[in-house]
């Protein structure tokens, strides 16, 4: 990696092989942004940044000291974690300040996204990039905007490498408590008219030949928290067909309020029981996750949605891609051991029997 | 739930009411006996399901034939003759005039390993030569074609022309009715010999690739799969290829409009036959139409699925749809080159996604076996229940009409109220009746027997018949009964659940979800060919099986039911293709539904609901 600066990096700067510069999700949005799929645009703070952060603002040695204390309640008692992490939270980490040196770097990166965007005080997501997989272990902040708000939720993120899950997480798999830094990444809000998550497999089954698709309407943490069904479709990745929608009843969505926080808004009737997506937005979706998954040679799980304010096929945007963990993990066996010829095998097959 | 379901024993099923004794109609071991009890036990261990997907009607005796013939063609070859390690033949009875069929499986292992070497050497045999057996196959069949074409079934002459004396031929006209009559018959049995000489190696290719699909990629489409084996040159096409150039022709010569106006063939051509560039269309006409003309309407497997050649006005409607799309600009060409590299692509990228060499490996193996076997398991229709039926149809009818001019019958197509052993009976009582000169016992005999028999189908007709008799299997994974005529463990279990209930109670039914989508309608049941005039913009298809030459009226139909069929069937096919719901393998659709009735079908879940009867 080639930076002038290495607590923050613009996400282009970022590629594959780079996870401990600033976690998996940075390192994967650069790699995309190469690839040219459509992510928001924005920058990251890097796995320095937060050691940086921590060391200089006396973070690191008082938390260290508080871990040692009290180790042996955090193993045996899971309610103690709670305690513990609201402290380190809340104590700790919130009530310290930025150092300076930081602080100019984040702000001057954010003002240039500002121009690049056209819009002052921009909306960005800050999120949480961790350099191991711990999925939903740590926090995002959504329509963050201006200057002071950004620094504070970027704190934030930071924090939320000791909430309780994160804590319970690393205790439960005997690792190293207090060194688990994380990135960060800015990235432009999108004004998101529905969004959701594809796998590039058919999650039910394994199956490589079918993309997968969830989306209901507005933002999607709506779809992640579980406050509505999704609609469903099944995209068949050779063809590109759409072979299967479940259009569920979303009575609700979840948007910006006018503070920048996130709320909830009743969905129209008539809308309720509309697909979320269009065939060809669905159609489009599949072939960029068709060219994600070539991209990196493995079948991936998508966070994507299409902005409001953009026109079809630009509208369609891609916040997140990392590797599907579930089936590709699996060890590939084949289907039919016989090592013999197509005869054989047809033999073989029949003996067996068919199921369908 | 665990309570223990069962069909009905093959025995216990009753007579409709009006047709005791109808089992003389039919070859005595088409019969469930209970007077062999050895016989008896084994039919009541059987799982006979009904075969609706080539039978959808109930047997005419004379009919039967084609049953019979493959009860012994396909059977032979599993059995005795490539060694399908597992299978022996397909058994056949014969319910209250519904054909049931049993796959006899073999369950030895040691048994089905010996069968293994004698398989690999001898299907490999056809594998390895596919392309060399399937010409010398075209050869043969269409040998019998001719052997058929030139049978002679002529009128019985008042006195033997001289030639049979002064030739010293030795015989006369009446032993030479019989001999053709036999010869005749003989050929039809011939035919379907080759007719399944490679079909069974054709499916199992299929059937495996099909099979290592659907467990690599349990979401593959049917159609990708056939697109993937699919040949390019299918002379199923030919035909409609033939009526497009024609439409082409009628353009060039600008003589469109002469076809355009005139209702029917008989005027167009009357008109036609005025210009001499309407002479030319003629001749280019019938140019096309042989052998491509004994193009059923139907399946072909009936006597009433009648041909282009017996019902010119469907190739001459055809005609006229083709100039109306040339002129309105339309594309009539079949886009042979975006088919050869869709088949390309598709088979590139799913190579792409296996992720070991072993399975890619098998892919190929198996995927360039079932490419080299499927044009034949698309043309071999066409060769046999088309063109050679065809022809044994006409044949047939002209025997009929002797039979008709020597007061046997009332009319010609009384003929297939008896069976293939009685017209042989019927024939030496009107031949020697001819020799004596004495009136033939034949009128007495076999005009209240037809006209008894007439009732019984007719009778037969209101009878539904279940979808299954004897023992409930375990499981169910022989493939060609799944893949071929839909019968699954889960559609076992479906019937189970029905049973007992009668088909006028049933609300909802259960099939395979065949093609995605819902949608509610009204329903049009269609039990012939013949009333599918009948059918209505957005109507639903209740069908008990589709055949391929009804695809002109998925264009108008809403969704699609059937009784019979597995994933393979036509009407799922088809209704991808089109993109209409559909559910297979209902079992009971056809009878459960009535005409008027109205139904929604959801092809996602493989349910159809009665919203409203008629």
């Amino acid at each position: 990696m080639e930076t002038t600066n290495d607590h923050i990096v613009w996400l282009q700067e970022l590629s594959k092989d780079d996870p401990m510069v600033a976690g998996k999700k940075c390192c994967h949005l650069g790699e995309m942004l190469k690839a040219e799929m459509q992510v928001p645009p924005g920058f990251a703070l890097t796995l320095k940044a937060y050691e940086t952060f921590m060391k200089e603002s006396g973070a690191e040695k008082e938390i260290l000291q508080l871990v040692e204390n009290n180790k042996h309640d955090l193993q045996k008692d899971m309610n103690k974690c709670e305690e513990m992490s609201s402290y380190i939270i809340n104590e700790v980490i919130m009530s310290r300040k930025m150092p300076d040196s930081l602080r100019d770097d984040i702000l001057s990166y954010y003002k240039q996204l500002c121009e690049q965007c056209g819009v002052p005080d921009v909306p960005v997501a800050t999120r949480s990039s961790g350099p191991v997989s711990m999925p939903g272990q740590f926090d995002t902040y959504l329509n963050v905007c201006g200057e002071e708000e950004l620094i504070r939720r970027i704190m934030m993120v930071w924090a939320s490498s000791f909430n309780s899950r994160a804590i319970a997480y690393r205790l439960q798999r005997g690792m190293v408590l207090q060194e688990s830094p994380i990135g960060v990444a800015v990235l432009k809000m999108v004004n998101a008219r529905s969004s959701g998550v594809m796998f590039t497999l058919d999650p039910i089954n394994g199956d490589l030949s079918r993309i997968f698709i969830e989306g209901s309407w507005g933002l999607g943490e709506s779809l992640v928290s579980g406050q509505v069904t999704p609609d469903k479709y099944i995209v068949d990745k050779i063809t590109l067909d759409v072979s299967k929608k479940t259009i569920c009843k979303k009575a609700m969505e979840l948007v910006y309020g006018p503070e920048g926080d996130v709320i909830p808004r009743d969905i129209s009737p008539e809308k309720q029981e509309a697909p979320c997506l269009s065939d060809e937005e669905i159609k489009e979706l599949a072939k960029i996750g068709k060219k994600i998954e070539k991209h990196y040679g493995v079948a991936q799980d998508v966070e994507w949605a299409v902005d409001e304010d953009l026109d079809f096929p630009d509208n369609i945007i891609i916040l997140q891609a990392r590797p599907e963990t579930i089936w590709s993990k699996k060890k590939s066996k084949p289907v039919m051991e016989s090592k013999g010829n197509a005869t054989e095998k047809i033999a073989r097959g029949l003996i067996q029997g068919i199921k369908f | 739930m665990n309570e223990k379901r069962s069909f009905l024993t093959p025995h216990e099923v009753s007579a409709v009411p009006g047709t005791e004794g109808w089992e003389r109609m039919y070859p005595y071991y088409y019969i469930f006996t209970t007077e062999d009890k050895e016989m008896e036990e084994y039919e009541k261990k059987m799982l006979w399901y009904y075969d609706g997907l080539h039978y959808p009607e109930p047997m005419y005796p004379f009919d039967l034939i084609w049953d019979e013939a493959w009860y012994m063609a396909l059977s032979q070859n599993n059995s005795r003759i490539f060694s399908i390690p597992a299978s022996m033949g397909i058994d056949h009875r014969i319910i209250n005039g519904y054909i049931y069929i049993a796959p006899v499986g073999i369950d030895d292992p040691e048994v089905i390993e010996k069968r293994v070497a004698d398989f690999m050497k001898r299907a490999g045999y056809y594998y390895e030569n596919w392309d060399e057996l399937y010409e010398k196959w075209k050869t043969k069949v269409t040998d019998v074609i001719k052997k058929v074409e030139n049978v002679e079934i002529k009128e019985l002459p008042e006195l033997e022309d001289e030639s049979v004396v002064f030739e010293a031929k030795g015989m006369s006209s009446g032993f030479e009715l019989v001999r053709n009559y036999t010869n005749l018959i003989n050929y039809g049995l011939e035919a379907w010999q080759y007719h399944f000489e490679f079909l069974n190696l054709g499916y199992a290719a299929y059937v495996i690739l099909a099979d290592f699909c659907k467990k690599v990629f349990p979401g593959m489409d049917d159609r990708t799969l056939s697109k993937m084996v699919g040949g390019v040159d299918v002379i199923l096409f030919k035909p409609d290829e033939n009526l497009r150039e024609l439409a082409k022709l009628a353009i060039q010569l600008g003589v469109q409009d002469i076809i355009k106006e005139n209702g029917n063939l008989i005027n167009a051509l009357a008109r036609l036959n005025e210009e001499d560039n309407g002479k030319k269309w003629i001749k280019a006409f019938e140019d096309a139409q042989y052998p491509w003309f004994f193009m059923s309407t139907g399946t072909g497997w009936y006597h009433d699925h009648w041909t282009w050649y017996d019902k010119m006005d469907i190739p001459f409607g055809n005609i006229k749809n083709y100039i109306n799309m040339l002129e309105k600009g339309e594309s009539i060409e079949r886009p042979i080159k975006q088919i050869i590299e869709t088949k390309e692509r598709l088979v590139k990228e799913y190579t792409e996604l296996l992720t070991n060499e072993e399975d890619k490996a098998t892919f190929q193996q198996l995927l360039g076996v079932a490419q080299k076997c499927f044009p034949y398991v698309e043309d071999h229709n066409f060769y046999i229940e088309h063109w050679f039926h065809g022809v044994f149809w006409q044949k047939m009818r002209e025997l009929g009409r002797i039979f008709t001019d020597h007061g046997f019958f009332k009319d010609v197509e009384e003929i297939w109220y008896l069976n293939r052993y009685e017209i042989e009976q019927a024939l030496y009582d009107l031949v020697t009746s001819w020799a004596t000169g004495v009136k033939p016992r034949g009128p007495s005999y076999w005009r209240p027997e037809i006209d008894w028999r007439k009732d019984v189908i007719e009778k037969f007709r209101n009878f539904t018949p279940p979808p299954a008799v004897g023992a409930t299997p375990e499981k169910i994974t022989e493939p060609f009964t799944i893949m071929l005529w839909g019968v699954t463990t889960d559609s076992v279990e479906n019937w189970l659940d029905a049973s007992g209930i009668s088909a006028d109670d049933v609300t909802e039914l259960k099939g395979f979800p065949a093609s995605a989508g819902a949608v509610e309608g009204i329903a049009r049941v269609i039990k012939n060919p013949d009333q599918l005039n009948d059918l209505q913009d957005g109507e639903i298809l209740i069908a008990t099986t589709t055949s391929p030459s009804w695809t002109p009226v998925f264009n108008k139909i809403g969704a699609a039911v059937t009784d019979v069929g597995g994933i393979m069937c036509h009407a799922a096919i088809v209704c991808r293709e089109y993109g209409l719901p559909a559910v297979a393998g209902t079992g009971i659709a056809s009878s459960a539904i009535k005409t008027g009735d109205r139904v929604k079908v959801d092809g996602d879940k493989g349910t159809v609901s009665i919203i409203n009867k008629s």
